[in-house]
């Protein structure tokens, strides 16, 4: 007893919270009392740094004289030790001095770039994708930055919006396991780590259905398919503990994200339990004006609050108008508490209020500057988001010892389109950015010549340079080309109605591929796009994606075999863009066709196949995966009870290589319609060349939950489907019944 | 509660009164006799009412031998579908009040949807013409044909609101617009039916309930998924002006809505077309609808036909599933004695309202079909009705009209193509009695002028395609020869004109059911024809046939006339060429948006704002737009030229601030300022800034089709009450909230006046 007692004094004593005797809630309420109505709106608005802006900047004004009055709450795009302290200390000058929150797009990596969050997902590599974030976070934690608005977690089923470069595709499943990675990577062991930084899932919700894939448009959806598609990541991302949570800009039937107490209120902060706050996107509060939702700021100021939204970002509604609606009584003052108590919250968990310069360090910004571990863990990364298309012939991997290679392409010397959109441009960049060009030279000895010709620029008209590009291939034993998008093709506001390779570079592929040589072709770019002649013609494809700082080593590694391909596609590659929106848990309908072949009467096209040019889940190895047909443990199963799935995957090919195994189930029928396939769980294994590897899945009860017509989260008894396989066309299946 | 009770109840058969007006003495003596009937009624006999099989074999003369026989004399059939004439239909009737044990008389059905032998223009080339007249006189024609003909019930109207041109059933309705929408269903629905007492009168069946036209990625027969408060205000309206004209049945839908087969939909079929709207007639499924709802994943033939009895259909086309399972479902409780019996009223009420209790025979006067079908008077109304539908998308340098003269070279795959002029859904029509473009012209130019003629290219240069796109008789005549040598003849037959009316587009069948296209292009090898004829330096007048919006940036672009023709009808020939030379001046203004690729796709003019709506040119950063394509349409909503010009002035309002149920009058003047007569259809929208929910840009509130004479002016006024203001809130509550509106008028979506109003409560 005596010594327990001692400890416990001891703990009191390092402990300066215990020291106190005041847990963070009783904090909170002791400054929520110091603090005058002026001082708390002033934790709700956020300010633009003016270092980088995504949206009309606001005039900047006296933005540093309102921190130094303490009517600033958290400032974005602030980085660098220096930046940060300078406008730290001008928080510290306030009368309360309430620390300010430094928020950042931090969504691919900070000094060191990985790749395109897009590109990442296709890993299916759930470490690799925490330690991606986990680095981001070191690196910008460092840097003064507290917050990260990320993970993009918008679940996005037309390839047309520019966005879904930022997010992990268009399964819930997936999508739902990637929220929890990267939720989990940003914030570490937690907040109060000094490199933890608070996440912030975006964008709430269902962003993603932008209608016509045009971003800012307007979304329309039914309930079931919001809770059923689109909103599990976000709740995956909350159960992981995500911090915050950022409006989106859209109108989700007919209300504004922003002012929707539906998603803030009744969801988010009710049914949820969400206990972090909640930021607008850029301007969003105000930009229920022109969505036609509020007259004026002071309208849309009292539509953001009464809805949920804690903080604004850069519309200055709430700052001009929230303490006359409070005075006014149009809004309560319990609103503007409780959101102020959850941003205050968060700055005790940071732990701000004790050390407020405390992520500003130049010891740790020196360290993790060029920090060789972060770059290699970038290249890792990278390797394992690159999708093998096509291999015809093994083509793939190149010797080491082929006499000429040329490299043809726009995108062979690029720079920094490897960083794709946001991403982070830094003086050295040129000197830093591995380029595909560079990554091969460095790869091949003095014994392989490297030849090199553009052809044509990424949106280039004229074939001027198409002679000198086959000239050139004609004089290689291989050519590789490196095609796609500019960096700034795909991301915000970066939509594109016509989804096709870029330009005449497709022509330009033709035109080297005429020349009989052997032609790999990689295609950077931060959506899917369509490339049918290439897909047709062409024997061997990598879809790189924007890799990142190491791009063009990662590259190399993957085309001479030093790294066995292994992504998967994490979205459906449609063959054009009339056939959007396509994704591979549609439902059945009534009149299904039976192949691509079957037109008639069926809900099909008269002009093309209904099945996607690339399906979800689908990339192929230097070594080839065969899969037994499954065994199951018992064909059914009551509530309460399972069943476990057995399968085999042998390695029949000549490399060794990892296959990520995926497990789709269908629920044959439903009191609702249920998808013809929904991904339900995946492995990755490891298996060399002749061997195999058995591998299972139990189902539970609970795996077989949806969205009821009433919204209940419930299974129903009846028969099963369960699918395996390397993609989610390419299954083998097995039946069973879930009794009553 | 039990005074609410009543109060509902009161309000229901109000609302219900209303709505129907039946014939034959009013609805007591109908329910007394259909209650005295029913109750001699066994299960078997009841279930038997509420099939609908297909009408098969059938030949004249052999009704008693056809495998439908045994079936209708046990009382196992309702009504049958796709049988047409009286000596057949006679005989088949003859079956049912001869051989069966209570006689009752079996419903005879068609998809008659627009025209029956006597072809109207497709439905989407109608709602062109906004001429509301016109639709009805459409549809009492083909009620007169056709009940001519036997037949006494039409699937039609179909009033799916389509947003999504690669759909291929968007030929089949009115467009995009729900305002539009209602006004075409309401007439159709009306011409069709009248008051249902005479011989003509057709029952009419409002389809495809609900929200098939927006099935997902334009595919046919997909899923639909949309909120409450869209499906309310933007889709749901149609349907609601047919029930509200009286349509005596509904079809439910294929799709899948928000998750339940719209066959097993009770919320859509229950709750919103009985409850909500106070419907009264009859349910029928499309073609073995409720036997889909296994492949939707419902559950096997006995859930599925139980599900579809429950939530409200009362009749079964052809899958047979309430006939080979309700006994069964009965028997284990699944469905109730209740719940049959009303459905089966439902069916016998509709044949009493149609008068077949009275005389079974009603529709099966045998000197009607020479004298009512396929008359002249009919043609010359479908000529007169086609040419009203047309629209001129461009008239560059008045190269139309053309003068009834010199040379003129009619090139391309539907130049001289009969078949394909009546268009999709064109059952009863014989292909051989239509007017080919060429036909056409020819008769109309007589011995004033040359009419010469080359085939140019086929539909499409893949021949699978294009016999996809060619079925059910509507042959394409494809030349087997290199396109280049096709070309090649054209372009000789061109050298010898003075002007060349190219005959490009898609064939009939390339809309329609079924007919879904990805890319919504004119084919490649019509393009490359089109090229070869504009390198020509003639004047080149692009005829354009579709039953969609195409995405001809590239036309509009470099074609100096195009002429949108859809699919005429019968007349098609002689409406064009009345067009075409100038003897009817074009005033059809488009339904449906037209958009400049299919990556634009949906493409509406009544959208919502956004938060960072484009505001001045494309194309601005970090507001809603894509890099590649401006938002612009090619065509938008409304939007037709004429042979004239008509200029829009002096917007005027009557007050800009209004109270209550105060009257808005806005007008407009409207002049004729070119120098022929014209037509011109007057356009007024509406915009609510600020709503409890975010409200489209602009929503079509009226329009008024007035005829100009050349110099002419007129004021035209439009009245607008808090009524047009309404719209379903977020509690589906349809009501007028109080604010600023902006009140526009002109003719296009694009091209408007506008002026502020507001209005308070």
């Amino acid at each position: 007893m005596k010594n327990i007692i001692f400890a416990a004094t001891l703990l009191l004593c390092l402990s300066p919270a215990f020291a106190q005797k005041k847990t963070i809630p009783q904090k909170v309420d002791s400054i929520l009392r110091l603090m005058t109505l002026e001082e708390k709106i002033g934790q709700m608005n956020q300010y633009n740094g003016d270092w980088e802006a995504t949206g009309p900047i606001t005039n900047s004004g006296d933005k540093q004289d309102q921190i130094r009055k303490g009517m600033v709450g958290s400032m974005l795009n602030v980085t660098g030790v220096e930046h940060t302290r300078q406008l730290q200390e001008m928080a510290m000058h306030s009368r309360l001095k309430i620390p300010l929150l430094f928020g950042q797009d931090i969504i691919h990596g900070y000094r060191t770039t990985f790749p395109i969050p897009l590109a990442e997902a296709a890993s299916w590599d759930l470490e690799t994708i925490q330690h991606s974030a986990r680095i981001a976070a070191l690196e910008a934690s460092a840097a003064g930055v507290h917050w990260t608005f990320a993970p993009m977690v918008d679940i996005a089923r037309d390839p047309r919006w520019g966005r879904v470069m930022e997010g992990a595709g268009e399964d819930p499943y997936l999508g739902s396991q990637i929220a929890k990675a990267r939720v989990q990577g940003f914030q570490g062991k937690g907040m109060g780590d000094t490199n933890a930084i608070m996440a912030c899932a975006k964008h709430f919700a269902a962003y993603g259905a932008a209608i016509g894939g045009r971003d800012y448009n307007s979304v329309d959806m039914s309930l079931r398919t919001l809770w059923e598609i689109y909103l599990p990541p976000f709740k995956a991302a909350l159960d992981a503990g995500a911090a915050t949570f950022m409006t989106s800009f859209n109108d989700l039937n007919g209300i504004p994200a922003t002012g929707n107490v539906y998603l803030l209120r009744d969801v988010l902060k009710g049914h949820w339990h969400f206990s972090g706050f909640v930021v607008s996107d850029w301007g969003a509060v105000g930009e229920m004006i022109p969505h036609g939702y509020a007259k004026d700021h002071a309208q849309a100021a009292q539509e953001a609050a009464t809805a949920g939204c804690d903080m604004d970002m850069e519309s200055r509604s709430y700052i001009d108008n929230l303490a006359k609606l409070v005075r006014d009584g149009k809004v309560s003052l319990s609103l503007i508490d409780d959101a102020v108590r959850r941003i205050l919250t968060k700055k005790f968990e940071m732990g701000l209020f004790e050390d407020p310069y405390r992520f500003s360090n130049e010891q740790r910004a020196a360290r993790q500057w060029n920090n060789a571990d972060n770059l290699r863990a970038g290249q890792e990364m990278a390797e394992k988001s690159i999708v093998l298309l096509k291999n015809d012939h093994q083509l793939l991997p190149l010797s080491r010892n082929i006499g000429t290679i040329a490299l043809i392409g726009p995108l062979v010397r690029s720079v920094r389109d490897n960083l794709g959109f946001w991403s982070y441009q830094w003086p050295d960049d040129s000197a830093r950015i591995v380029t595909p060009w560079m990554g091969i030279r460095n790869k091949l000895g003095a014994g392989t010549r490297l030849l090199y010709a553009k052809g044509c620029d990424i949106s280039d008209t004229s074939r001027a340079g198409f002679a000198e590009a086959v000239e050139t291939a004609k004089q290689a034993d291989v050519v590789i080309m490196d095609v796609g998008e500019a960096a700034d093709m795909t991301g915000e506001a970066k939509s594109h109605s016509n989804i096709h390779l870029p330009g005449i570079q497709e022509d330009l592929i033709r035109a080297i591929e005429a020349t009989g040589k052997p032609v790999v072709v990689m295609i950077s770019a931060g959506r899917p796009l369509i490339f049918n002649w290439t897909a047709d013609h062409v024997p061997a494809i990598l879809y790189t994606w924007w890799l990142g700082t190491e791009a063009g080593n990662a590259m190399a590694d993957v085309l001479f075999g030093d790294y066995n391909p292994s992504g998967k596609l994490p979205m459906s590659f449609p063959r054009t863009e009339g056939q959007i929106p396509i994704y591979y848990d549609h439902f059945n309908t009534g009149r299904p066709a039976k192949n691509d072949s079957d037109v008639n009467y069926v809900s099909a096209y008269l002009d093309l196949p209904n099945s996607p040019r690339f399906p979800f889940g689908y990339g192929l190895s230097y070594t080839s995966f065969s899969y037994s047909p499954i065994t199951l443990s018992a064909s059914a199963f009551r509530p309460g009870g399972s069943v476990t799935a057995t399968v085999t995957v042998t390695n029949t090919g000549k490399y060794d290589g990892r296959e990520t195994v995926q497990w789709y189930i269908r629920d044959m029928f439903g009191s609702v319609v249920r998808p013809v396939k929904e991904l339900k769980g995946f492995e990755q294994v490891f298996i060399k060349a002749g061997q195999s590897q058995k591998l299972t899945f139990t189902i539970h009860a609970d795996d077989l939950r949806f969205y009821n017509e009433k919204l209940e989260y419930r299974f129903e008894p009846g028969e099963f489907r369960l699918f395996v396989g390397g993609n989610s066309k390419d299954v083998q299946q097995a039946a069973f019944t879930l009794d009553d | 509660m039990r005074i609410t009770l009543t109060i509902v109840a009161f309000l229901l058969c109000l609302s219900a009164t209303k709505a129907q007006s039946p014939a034959g003495g009013g609805d007591a003596k109908m329910n007394a006799f259909i209650s005295q009937l029913m109750s001699k009624m066994t299960l078997g006999e009841k279930i038997g009412q509420l099939n609908l099989p297909g009408a098969g074999d059938i030949t004249t003369g052999q009704a008693a031998n056809s495998g439908i026989a045994g079936k209708i004399e046990k009382g196992e059939v309702g009504g049958l579908f796709n049988i047409k004439t009286v000596a057949k239909i006679k005989d088949v009737q003859k079956l049912a009040v001869e051989k069966s044990r209570l006689k009752i008389p079996l419903i005879f059905g068609m998809d008659v949807i627009h025209g029956y032998e006597t072809v109207f223009p497709i439905p989407l080339a109608l709602s062109c013409s906004w001429d509301m007249s016109e639709i009805e006189e459409s549809a009492r024609i083909a009620a007169k044909e056709a009940s001519a003909d036997g037949i006494c019930w039409t699937f039609s109207p179909m009033v799916d609101i389509c947003r999504d041109p690669r759909w291929g059933r968007i030929a089949e309705g009115g467009g995009e617009d729900p305002y539009l929408g209602s006004q075409i269903a309401s007439a159709m629905v009306k011409g069709y039916q009248q008051d249902l007492s005479g011989n003509s009168d057709i029952m009419a069946c409002v389809k495809h309930y609900a929200l098939y036209g927006a099935a997902e990625a334009g595919r046919d027969y997909n899923t639909t998924d949309m909120s409450l408060v869209r499906m309310f205000n933007e889709y749901l309206p149609p349907y609601k002006a047919a029930v509200d004209a009286g349509v005596g049945s509904v079809m439910s839908s294929f799709n899948d809505v928000n998750g339940i087969p719209a066959t097993a939909n009770r919320f859509l079929l229950t709750d919103v077309l009985r409850r909500r709207w106070g419907f009264k007639g009859f349910v029928v499924t499309d073609y073995t609808g409720i036997n889909e709802m296994v492949a939707h994943g419902m559950g096997d033939l006995q859930t599925v036909s139980a599900l579809a009895l429950k939530a409200g259909v009362d009749m079964d086309m052809v899958g047979e599933g309430f006939l080979t399972t309700l006994k069964k479902s009965l028997s284990q409780g699944k469905v109730t004695a209740a719940q049959i019996d009303l459905a089966c009223r439902k069916v016998l009420e509709a044949k009493y309202k149609l008068g077949l209790f009275a005389n079974p025979y009603k529709y099966c006067d045998e000197s009607r079909a020479a004298n009512d079908i396929f008359t002249f008077a009919n043609r010359t109304a479908a000529r007169r009705i086609a040419a009203d539908c047309f629209v001129l998308l461009k008239n560059q340098k008045d190269v139309l009209p053309l003068r009834k003269g010199g040379t003129i070279a009619v090139i391309g795959p539907l130049g001289d193509n009969k078949e394909n002029m009546p268009g999709t859904w064109s059952v009863a029509a014989d292909f051989s009695k239509s007017v080919s473009l060429l036909q056409g012209m020819q008769d109309a130019v007589g011995e004033n002028g040359k009419i010469i003629y080359s085939m140019g290219s086929n539909l499409d240069a893949d021949s699978l395609f294009e016999e996809r796109a060619g079925m059910f008789g509507k042959d394409l005549h494809r030349d087997h020869r290199s396109a280049e040598a096709i070309i090649r003849d054209a372009l000789d037959v061109a050298s010898k004109a003075d002007v060349i009316v190219a005959a490009l587009g898609e064939s009939a069948e390339m809309t329609g059911e079924s007919s879904s296209r990805s890319m919504i292009g004119i084919p490649g090898v019509q393009e490359d024809l089109l090229k070869a004829l504009l390198a020509t330096g003639k004047p080149v007048v692009l005829v354009l046939f579709t039953g969609r919006p195409l995405t001809i940036k590239w036309e509009n672009d470099n074609v100096p006339a195009i002429l949108n023709v859809w699919f005429g009808g019968t007349e098609a020939g002689h409406a064009i060429a009345d067009v075409l030379f100038g003897d009817v001046n074009p005033g059809g203004k488009l339904t449906a948006t037209w958009p400049q690729n299919v990556g634009q796709i949906p493409l509406y003019y009544n959208h919502m704002n956004t938060g960072r709506p484009l505001e001045g040119p494309w194309f601005q950063k970090f507001r809603s737009n894509y890099l590649d394509v401006s938002n612009d349409p090619v065509y938008p909503f409304g939007y037709g030229l004429s042979y004239t010009h008509f200029t829009y002035s002096d917007l005027t309002l009557s007050a800009t601030k209004l109270k209550g149920a105060q009257k808005l009058t806005a007008t407009v003047t409207v002049t004729n300022d070119g120098n022929r007569p014209g037509k011109e259809v007057v356009q007024l929208y509406t915009r609510q800034l600020v709503g409890s929910i975010t409200r489209p840009v602009e929503e079509l509130k009226g329009f008024q089709k007035i005829d100009l004479k050349t110099g002419e002016s007129r004021k035209v006024s439009f009245t607008i009450t808090p009524e047009d203001l309404k719209f379903y809130n977020n509690d589906l509550k349809y009501d007028w909230e109080a604010g600023d509106f902006v009140i526009m008028i002109g003719g296009n979506s694009r091209d408007v006046l506008s002026a502020k109003v507001n209005w308070t409560k």
